[in-house]
Formats: C-alpha cells, sequence, structure tokens
C-alpha cells in the first residue's frame, strides 16, 4: 500500500516522461514529432522551449505543459531526468470556450461521441460517455455543426466573445431521409480520432439483424466485426484478436462483469433494450481502462426518457421483454427500468413427464437507472443490474448463477474546462448448485465480490489539449466455495480458502493535436494489485509439491505486484478523408480464469495473482489505413497487429480445479503471440447498408511442459474470418437483413492412434491442437415489417431464420467405440443449430 | 464432479431446448503416428498369477484391436532387491506364476524392447477396512425398478489415502469409463465415508459388488487422468491429453498396484 500512497499524479506524470526517454521506440517518434511540430511553430512565429538536448516547439496555445529539463548527469554516462510540471492554465486571449451537452429531442438522452465542428477553422471534437463537449475556438462570429449518426444536424451561427454554455437537443430522423444527415459534411470520427482498433455499435442499429431464437444481442453484433471471434456456435462469448476469453473487461455502467453469458453461453446477460452505447476497444485502450490483458468492453445503459412516460417491449420465441422509461422531473431527470425473462421451462409443464414438469429453466434480467440534474454542474446517476440464471432437474439437480451491479455516479462540472466524474460501483458475481435426493444432499456456494471507487477527470485545456486522469481503487473478495453436505455430516467435500485483493490504477494521458494533420494521444497508468490475507499462502515445488503453508491476518500483504502501463496512439491524416494511425499498448491482467471446458461454465474458476500466480501481460502494436468514400458512405480501413502475451496460465494434466486449495499447484506458465490483419468495408447510408469484414490471424500459445515445449496454436486461432452483413430497406415499412459468416475451423487436439487398456480403446495424442474442426459457414436470414405507426404507438414483427441453408457445423467431434462392434472406433460430430425460425414482436409507445 | 454437473446442465439443456441438434459418424483424416509402447499390468496383494500385457499402439480407425509385442524382456522387483523374470504366455502376454503380492512393499516393473527399457515403480498401501453396501430405490415413475447402491466404509485416519472403487452386477466387472469411480480422503481423512455411485442402475434381484481398492498417488493421477478423456464428458475438454503413467520413457499404461477390501449384497426382488 505504501507504494500506492507514493504515487502521486505528479509521480506518474514524471514516469511518463521518463519511460518517453528511455524507450528507444519513443524517441524515435517524438523526434519526428518535434520536427513537425516545430515547422509549425515557425509558421505561428512561437518560441520553442528546450528540453535537454532536444528542441522541441508547440503550437501555439499549447501552455500547460512545460518540461522543466534538469541535466544533471554527464551524458554518456547517465540519462536525463525530466519533471513534468503542469502549471496553471492561462487561455489565450483570442480563445473562447463553448461547452454544452448534447441530447436526443424526443427522449432527453445524452448523446455519447456525437461530433462537435466549427468549418471555419476546421475543428472539432466530439462527446463524452456523459455527452458533454468543450470546444475551444476563435472569437468573433462562428459557424457551429452538430452531428450524429441517425439524427438531423443542427448549424448553430454564434457571435462568441466570452466562454459559452450551449446545450442542444438533436432531432431523430427516420431512416428515409437518412441522406440529409449523410450530406452534411464534418470530420468523420473513424478517420480523424487518433482512437483505433475500436468497434461502436449502437443497439438500434443492430435491431435487425438476424439472431439466434431471435434474441437481439449486441455480444453477437460485435462477433461480426474484424478481429472478434465469437467463442463457439450460438456463443456470446468472444475473444479478442488471440486473446483468451478471460482477457476482456465488459464493463456495464463502469461495473465488472464476470459473467456475461446465460444459458451456457447462448445468450448474453445484456438486454439490448436497457443499452445505449458498446464501445469495445481491441487495442490502443484509453488510459482510464486496464485490469485485463486483451480488450475493453464498455457498455452504457440507457438513461431514460427526460421529456416523458413510454416504453418499449418485444415477445419472442424465447423471451419476453418490457422497458418503461420517463421523466422524474421533467427535462431535470429521468427514470428507466427494464427487465427480460425466458420462458422456455414454461413449457416443460406440459410435457407429460413428472421429471421435466418439475424442472427449472430459466433466466431474468432486471436494469435500472436514475438520474437527476442538480444543476447545470452536478449530475447524479445510479444504474443497477440483476440477472440470474436457474437450472433445475425434478428437485435433484439445481444449479443458479448470476450478476448483480450497482453503480453510483456524480458528474460534476468545476468549469467549462474541468469535468469530474465520480463513481461508487458493487458487482457481484455468485453461483450456487445442489444435487442428490434424499439421502445425500450438497449445497454450494460461491461467488465474487468487487467494491470499487473510482474518479476520472477531463481537463480540456485547449482546443489542442485534453488531458484526462483519475484513479480506481478495487477490493475483491474471492470466495470459491464451500459445499455442503446437507444431511449426512460425515461427507465433507471441502471448504476452500476465501481470497482478498485490493487492485487500483492511477493514470494520466493526453490528448494532443499537434497540427491539423498529426495528433497524439499519449498516457500512462501505473496498476498494481496487493493480494492480501486474511488466508493461508502456500508455496511448492517444481513438481507442484507443496512446501510449506503461512497463515496471514487480515489486511496482511501477501503479494504485490504493480507495472506501468504506457499507451501510445498517433493519427496522421493523409489528405481529408484517409488517414494513417498507429498505436501500442500494455496491459495487465491480476486476475485469471480457469476452465477445461470448450463452452462458458457459470463454474469457470478465477484466481486472483499470489505469491505462486504472476500477473498476466500483453504488449500491443497495431497500425491502420483509414479511407472514407462519397461523403462518407463508406468507410474502409485495415489494420495490423502483432501482440505478444506473458505469463498465460494453463493447468497440468489431471488438475483438480475445484474445491483445491492449492489449486495454484496444478497450474502451468507460458507465454503466447498473436499477430494479424483486418479489413472492415462499411456503407453507412442508403437503402443497402452494412459491412464486410476479413480478418486474417493467428494465436499460438508456448509451455514449458505442453506439447514438449513447442509453440502450438490457440483454439481459437482460427485464420480466416469473415463476415457479410447486408440490410436491404425494400420500402419504408420493410427491410430485409442477412449475414453470412465463415471462419476456419478450431485447432482442436484428435487421437493420432489408439490402445487397448483394461478392454477399454484409449485414444493416444501427440501434438496439442495439431487438427482442425471442419471450416465454419453459415447465413441468417431476417425480415423486419412495421406496422402503421400511431402518434402514441409503433410496432413491428421480426422473422428470422437462423443458419439458413442448413450447414451441420460441427459443435463437437468426438471420438468412440463402435456401439454394434466394440473393437471398432469412429468419429462422430454433433450440430446444434440447423435452420432455426424465430418470430418476435416489437412495440414502442 | 465438474465433468458431471457439466454433463447433466448439458444434457438438460439439449433436452429441453435443442431438439434442432443432430449427431452423425463422419470421417476424420488423422495422422499416422510412429506407435509408442503400452504396459498394462495389475498387481493385487496375494497370491496370484501376475501377468503384464506389451503392445503398441495402432491408427486409430485401425480395425485390429492390438498389436502385441513379443519381443520383451519383462521383471519385476520387491523393494528393489528381488527380481523375477516373467517369461511368455501368449502373444503380447507375460507371466509370472503364483506370485505373492505384500502390501506395504514397493515393486518395480521393468520391461525391454528393442534395447529401450521403460520402467515403473508403485507402492502397495494397505488394505482398506471392509465396508457395507446400501441401497436406495430410486424416484421417478419409470425408475421404481432401480437401485441406487452406496458403499460405507471407515477411512484409515492419519494416512493419505487414494481409493478406486471396481462394481460388479451379478459377477460381472463394470466396465468403460464411466465406471471408474476414484475418491481420496483429503477432505476426510479418519472419517466413515460413504459413497454413492452416480448413474449406476442395479435392478430387482441384482446381486453387487463393490471391490474397494487402495493405491499410491501415481496410480490413482494415472486412473484420473485416463477417466478424463475416456469418460463420456470428454467431449467438453478444450484439450485431451494422455493419461499421466507411472511409466518413464514415454511408455503409456500403468503399473496399478492396489490392495483390496471387498463385499456383496443381493437386492431384494
Amino acid at each position: 500500500m505504501g507504494k500506492l500512497q507514493q504515487l502521486t499524479l505528479l509521480g506518474s506524470a514524471y514516469a511518463l516522461v521518463r519511460w518517453l526517454f528511455h524507450s528507444k521506440l519513443f524517441v524515435s517518434k517524438f523526434g519526428s514529432t518535434a520536427f513537425v511540430s516545430q515547422q509549425t511553430s515557425i509558421k505561428t512565429g512561437q518560441s520553442a522551449v528546450k528540453i535537454g538536448y532536444t528542441s522541441i516547439s508547440f503550437e501555439r496555445d499549447f501552455r500547460f505543459i512545460h518540461f522543466c529539463g534538469v541535466n544533471e548527469f554527464d551524458m554518456k554516462t547517465q540519462f536525463l531526468l525530466f519533471i513534468l510540471c503542469i502549471s496553471a492554465l492561462a487561455g489565450s486571449a483570442q480563445r473562447v470556450t463553448l461547452s454544452g451537452t448534447i441530447r436526443d429531442s424526443k427522449t432527453g438522452e445524452v448523446l455519447i461521441g456525437a461530433t462537435v465542428y466549427a468549418p471555419d477553422l476546421k475543428t472539432g471534437t466530439i462527446t463524452n460517455a456523459y455527452g458533454y463537449y468543450v470546444l475551444s475556438t476563435d472569437k468573433g462570429s462562428q459557424t457551429i455543426q452538430f452531428q450524429f449518426v441517425g439524427y438531423l444536424s443542427h448549424e448553430a451561427k454564434l457571435d462568441l466573445s466570452k466562454d459559452q454554455v450551449l446545450n442542444i437537443e438533436l432531432v431523430p430522423v427516420d431512416e428515409a431521409i437518412d441522406e440529409v444527415v449523410v450530406k452534411a459534411k464534418g470530420p468523420d470520427s473513424n478517420v480523424s480520432q487518433t482512437e483505433m482498433s475500436v468497434a461502436r455499435l449502437n443497439p438500434k442499429d443492430a435491431e435487425v439483424i438476424p439472431v439466434l431464437f431471435g434474441e437481439r444481442d449486441v455480444m453477437k453484433t460485435l462477433q461480426l466485426m474484424p478481429g472478434v471471434k465469437s467463442a463457439g456456435e450460438g456463443s456470446s462469448g468472444f475473444y479478442v484478436r488471440g486473446g483468451g476469453l478471460d482477457q476482456n473487461l465488459i464493463l456495464l455502467d463502469e461495473a465488472p462483469v464476470y459473467n456475461a453469458s446465460h444459458l451456457l453461453g447462448f445468450f448474453s446477460v445484456f438486454n439490448s433494450d436497457a443499452i445505449k452505447d458498446v464501445t469495445l476497444y481491441k487495442g490502443g485502450m484509453p488510459a482510464e481502462f486496464g485490469g485485463r490483458a486483451s480488450s475493453v468492453l464498455d457498455i452504457k445503459m440507457n438513461d431514460g426518457n427526460s421529456k416523458e412516460f413510454g416504453g418499449k417491449g418485444s415477445i419472442g420465441l424465447i423471451s419476453s421483454n418490457l422497458t418503461l422509461e420517463g421523466p422524474l422531473v421533467k427535462d431535470k431527470g429521468s427514470v428507466m427500468v427494464s427487465g427480460r425473462r425466458t420462458y422456455a421451462d414454461l413449457f416443460l409443464k406440459f410435457s407429460g413427464d413428472n421429471m421435466l414438469e418439475n424442472s427449472q429453466l430459466y433466466f431474468y434480467d432486471l436494469n435500472a437507472k436514475a438520474n437527476y440534474s442538480l444543476n447545470d454542474r452536478n449530475r447524479i446517476y445510479y444504474s443497477a443490474y440483476m440477472g440470474r440464471d436457474n437450472f433445475g432437474y425434478d428437485n435433484r439437480f439445481g444449479f443458479d448463477w448470476g450478476n448483480v451491479t450497482s453503480t453510483l455516479r456524480w458528474n460534476h462540472l468545476f468549469s467549462s474546462k474541468l469535468f469530474s466524474n465520480s463513481s461508487l460501483i458493487y458487482s457481484l458475481y455468485s453461483y450456487g448448485f445442489n444435487f442428490g435426493g434424499d439421502d445425500m444432499s450438497f449445497t454450494l456456494d460461491a461467488s465474487i465480490e468487487d467494491w470499487t471507487a473510482k474518479q476520472d477527470f477531463s481537463w480540456y485545456l485547449n482546443s489542442n489539449n485534453t488531458l484526462k486522469f483519475g484513479g480506481i481503487g478495487m477490493y475483491h473478495h474471492f470466495r470459491p466455495g464451500t459445499i455442503v453436505n446437507d444431511n449426512v455430516e460425515s461427507v465433507n467435500l471441502g471448504t476452500v480458502d476465501q481470497r482478498y485483493a485490493l487492485e487500483g490504477a492511477v493514470y494520466v494521458q493526453n490528448d494532443q493535436k499537434l497540427s491539423s494533420l498529426l495528433s497524439l494521444t499519449y498516457g500512462l497508468r501505473y496498476s498494481f494489485f496487493n493480494f492480501m490475507g486474511e488466508g493461508n499462502a502456500y508455496t511448492f515445488d517444481e513438481e507442484g509439491n507443496l512446501l510449506s503453508t503461512k497463515q496471514y491476518g487480515a489486511w496482511e500483504q501477501i503479494a504485490y505486484y504493480g507495472g506501468l502501463e504506457p499507451r501510445l496512439g498517433v493519427k496522421y491524416m493523409l489528405q481529408n478523408n484517409n488517414s494513417v494511425k498507429g498505436s501500442y499498448n500494455r496491459n495487465y491482467q491480476y486476475l485469471h480464469m480457469l476452465s477445461n471446458s470448450i463452452s462458458s461454465s457459470p463454474t469457470d474458476l478465477w484466481v486472483p495473482s499470489s505469491n505462486n500466480v504472476k500477473p498476466q501481460m500483453t504488449d500491443q502494436f497495431a497500425l491502420g489505413y483509414f479511407q472514407n468514400f462519397r461523403s462518407n458512405q463508406f468507410e474502409v480501413s485495415v489494420e495490423g497487429y502483432y501482440k505478444s502475451m506473458q505469463n498465460l496460465i494453463d493447468y497440468k494434466n489431471g488438475a483438480k480445479l475445484f474445491f483445491n486449495n492449492t489449486v495454484e499447484s496444478e497450474l502451468e506458465y507460458g507465454k503466447g503471440w498473436a499477430y494479424g490483419t483486418e479489413f472492415m468495408v462499411k456503407k453507412n447510408s442508403g437503402s443497402l447498408t452494412g459491412w464486410i469484414s476479413y480478418t486474417l490471424g493467428r494465436t499460438m500459445r508456448q509451455f514449458d511442459r505442453i506439447n514438449g515445449g513447442d509453440p502450438y496454436p490457440a483454439r481459437q486461432d482460427r485464420i480466416h474470418d469473415v463476415a457479410v452483413v447486408a440490410i436491404y430497406s425494400l420500402t419504408d415499412k420493410l427491410k430485409l437483413s442477412s449475414n453470412w459468416v465463415f471462419y476456419t475451423g478450431d485447432a482442436v487436439t484428435f487421437p493420432s492412434g489408439k490402445y487397448v487398456y483394461e478392454g477399454m480403446q484409449v485414444p493416444y495424442y501427440t501434438e496439442r491442437n495439431g487438427y482442425r474442426m471442419p471450416n465454419y459457414h453459415r447465413l441468417d436470414l431476417g425480415l423486419t415489417w412495421e406496422n402503421k405507426k400511431t402518434d402514441r404507438f409503433e410496432s413491428s414483427w421480426n422473422f428470422s431464420v437462423y443458419n439458413a441453408y442448413g450447414r451441420e457445423n460441427a459443435y463437437i467431434i468426438g471420438f468412440r467405440e463402435k456401439e454394434d462392434s466394440p473393437d471398432q472406433t469412429e468419429a462422430y460430430q454433433v450440430a446444434l443449430f440447423k435452420f432455426i425460425p424465430s418470430v418476435s414482436y416489437s412495440f414502442k409507445f | 464432479m465438474k465433468n458431471m454437473q457439466f454433463k447433466i446442465v448439458t444434457s438438460l439443456f439439449m433436452l429441453a431446448f435443442l431438439t434442432h441438434s443432430c449427431e452423425k459418424t463422419i470421417e476424420v483424416d488423422l495422422n499416422e503416428s510412429d506407435p509408442l509402447v503400452v504396459i498394462e499390468a495389475h498387481l493385487c496383494e496375494g497370491v496370484q498369477d501376475f501377468y503384464v500385457r506389451v503392445s503398441k499402439t495402432t491408427s486409430y480407425f485401425n480395425t485390429q484391436k492390438v498389436e502385441p509385442v513379443d519381443q520383451a524382456t519383462v521383471k519385476l522387483a520387491v523393494d528393489s532387491v528381488q527380481w523375477h523374470t516373467l517369461v511368455r504366455d501368449s502373444a503380447g502376454v507375460y507371466l509370472l506364476p503364483a506370485f505373492e503380492a505384500r502390501a506395504q512393499s514397493t515393486y518395480t516393473l521393468w520391461v525391454e524392447i528393442d534395447g529401450v527399457s521403460y520402467r515403473a515403480t508403485a507402492y502397495m498401501p494397505n488394505s482398506p477396512d471392509v465396508g457395507t453396501i446400501t441401497y436406495a430405490q430410486d424416484e421417478g415413475p419409470r425408475a421404481r425398478d432401480n437401485y441406487s447402491v452406496f458403499y460405507e466404509f471407515n477411512d484409515r485416519a492419519g494416512e493419505q489415502n487414494q481409493y478406486r472403487f471396481v462394481l460388479s452386477k451379478n459377477h460381472e466387472v463394470l466396465v468403460g469409463g464411466d465406471n471408474i469411480f476414484l475418491g481420496t480422503d483429503e477432505n476426510n481423512d479418519g472419517e466413515n465415508v460413504k459413497v454413492r455411485f452416480r448413474n449406476v442402475a442395479y435392478d430387482r434381484a441384482d446381486t453387487v459388488t463393490i471391490q474397494a481398492r487402495s493405491m499410491d498417488e501415481n496410480v490413482h493421477l494415472y486412473y484420473r487422468t485416463l477417466k478424463d478423456i475416456v469418460a463420456g464428458a470428454s467431449q467438453n475438454n478444450s484439450a485431451p491429453s494422455n493419461p499421466v503413467s507411472n511409466f518413464n520413457n514415454g511408455a503409456l499404461g500403468c503399473f496399478d498396484v492396489y490392495s483390496k477390501a471387498e463385499t456383496s449384497i443381493v437386492l431384494p426382488q
């Protein structure tokens, strides 16, 4: 803990600068940066700031940062030391600040990522996660454009003589007049923003895409994006750029969700009707995010309609959902409540089978959110989620799991330029099962509970610099489970040690525009993990034999890990409509999931880093080219990435993962690497919209004691991965949609021979993942038919067919003795979903 | 436990939900690999003919089940001192007749084939206490004639014990991966333990025989890892691998050394 306390913002800023100048990589980039900006400054006639031996100059209103070069050392033997001093902000007399919030005129929902653009100055910005924007611009008469996809753009002519607050409400447009929006020229975020490797999704856009059982699911739509791969047939789990399933940080209104799947992964816990915005960072993560090695999936819930009461819902084959929303106080605050429940189990009641009649099989989700503006400077949000799966079989076997999350947030404006968000977050993932009859029955309870406090600041220094900084602290409590025999005292399957840890981070990041062509995002995150008592710490020898056990008291430190995570992004505009971007990020991951099955299981075990388990670490480099055509009607991008992964975890053959206090002795540690290229062509408007994505990539693993120490492909090493999504508006009321996916079969382990032991034919394995499942492909079709709208009510029917041409994609390939002649062996495959039609009815009032 | 629970959930799920799933036999092109030596030997406490089977792996879809190895030299040592040589009995089978194995001894099996030797060492623990078999009638309309059986016994206190339970129905041993039942006293040292055998259904009037075997850790690990790949749930395993053998030099199979306690009952009419 002492280490954390020592680390002030200044300290991390200092570390950033020190790292920048230590890193060869950055020195070369920094060098070229300096060159470009020097040219700029010559034009504007501003003086340069000297830093040691490097001369760097800045644009004219770059006032906030002074690099104070302290040349204490002889250059040959020692290196430069720099301190980053953040001085008081002194804005240029000629500049004014325009700030405010952009909302939907109909519902009052704030719009995330809406564009604010001053065409005369060719400068712009986008709204943050709370719809807030700040634009620094010149004094005098200005035209400002406000734009967001799916909304009429708004143009304001302003005479700016001093800082001004301007809240804007954009009017949503029907698809029929989409063209109007597209014609509005403006900066285009995918080309002009420095961020790359990001997939953004508005759940509304995904409404018409056909899905399994007609259950709209943002996670499944994300799997159609380049670099994102499905965890398997029908699964809502996903792999990002060759990373593992547990390497994705999934946040729902900032709260981590440990198991985002229902029904063994076939559905995600995110009810589309309750969601406003979905952003997946595949690389180049902003410094405010961390904690997982591969990606961050940031999901924001709807705030609720602050203008009038309304609702929406849908009735489907598997589930129904209903969302109600309305103002708490008109234009000041709103509330939203959304629920979803499946009812497959209701059919069991009619099965005529006693066992099935006494069975349960359902899940539900409840989302709620409320927000209230205390005044122009303060707004409070509270959001909560609760969802649970329940299985029960004839009172013999029961199994349930679910998440609870809760977030309390306070947005505060210290000034129009300094935005603050403070959050208190709670997250609980728990599961339990019981089995057994009258004579013997067992129950088990297990959970992971997190308490988090988070503080983020955005400081809109000037038109060229936005500084973000903040910190996060989390308290983890792992209860891997107590298994209790309900009626026979003698059988005690055991209690597994509870685990405690503190995790935290501080970060600082600057988005800097060096010239109209070149922008940089550079940041540094220091994350730490403090594994602590109360509990036992074990040490093992090389073979995994227990050497010693030491007991620790509550809050007593057992192991501490900490590390710097540099984040860097560069964008260079080649022309108005194309740019190249590069990024680098390092991520540490302190929590690890152990799983030995091919589909996600609620009992997948999470273990914290400890004296035996080191944190996972990844470094990722990405380079991309982005271009838009025909007034942004088409977006094209190509991105290449290389990712190296350290301290990956696998388990030994025969490992006992459950009810085992010394599970750490059952683990193997290794490394991995992934590389690939992602192509994306997207058509945003017109009667035909959609995208084509293609990923060519590999992902490899290497463990000393697996596969003889030779590298082997990870299961999700799918070399080719294609998705084609097309949506065609036949008329105003009728839309056809389809998606087609193709990917190389998973890398799997098949037997290379057999032998007989105790009369059984036993398969014999040689290399890990040396075989391939058959290639996977599937076409889904959908039709959405909108009924006649009235002022108060609109509705639509959605028909879809999953796997329309009935491809039998192998879910499992197994090997067994032939039933009729046990002397012989055969291979068989199980395919899950073949030609699944579904229908749903949606309404809105 | 995880496999079992997973299996139940999966089957329930499939039953109620996935009427569309389908299974079929397929052709898979598997690589040929160099054959490996497989050694199977079971040594039980008491006097018996001790057999060792030596074979090689065959290609997976080969219709010939076993490829016996006849040119092997096979020796057994007790506590690394007394060496006994086994003689070839039939194709790939080597015999040491009327050998008396005693508990609390360490046995070493040594097999040499084409100049390469394979060695396994295993300790024979004391035999477990004899337990009792109890039974309960299964519930549900279709299960009226079925019985679940339980085995109750006292674990020896103060020592680490690994168990395997071998069940027979009407004097016929239940074979196959799903009938490998294993347990340890990790969490119930010295306690009275009641073991339930899931998915084994006995009918009325069946004779139930349960043999409790006590074995060392390595033999137990072999059976645990063998079960992982031959039991039905193995198809969910993301990365199957060979069972952990107690032989060195890459031989497959196991030198299974155990002591036992056996008991029988006849279920009611």
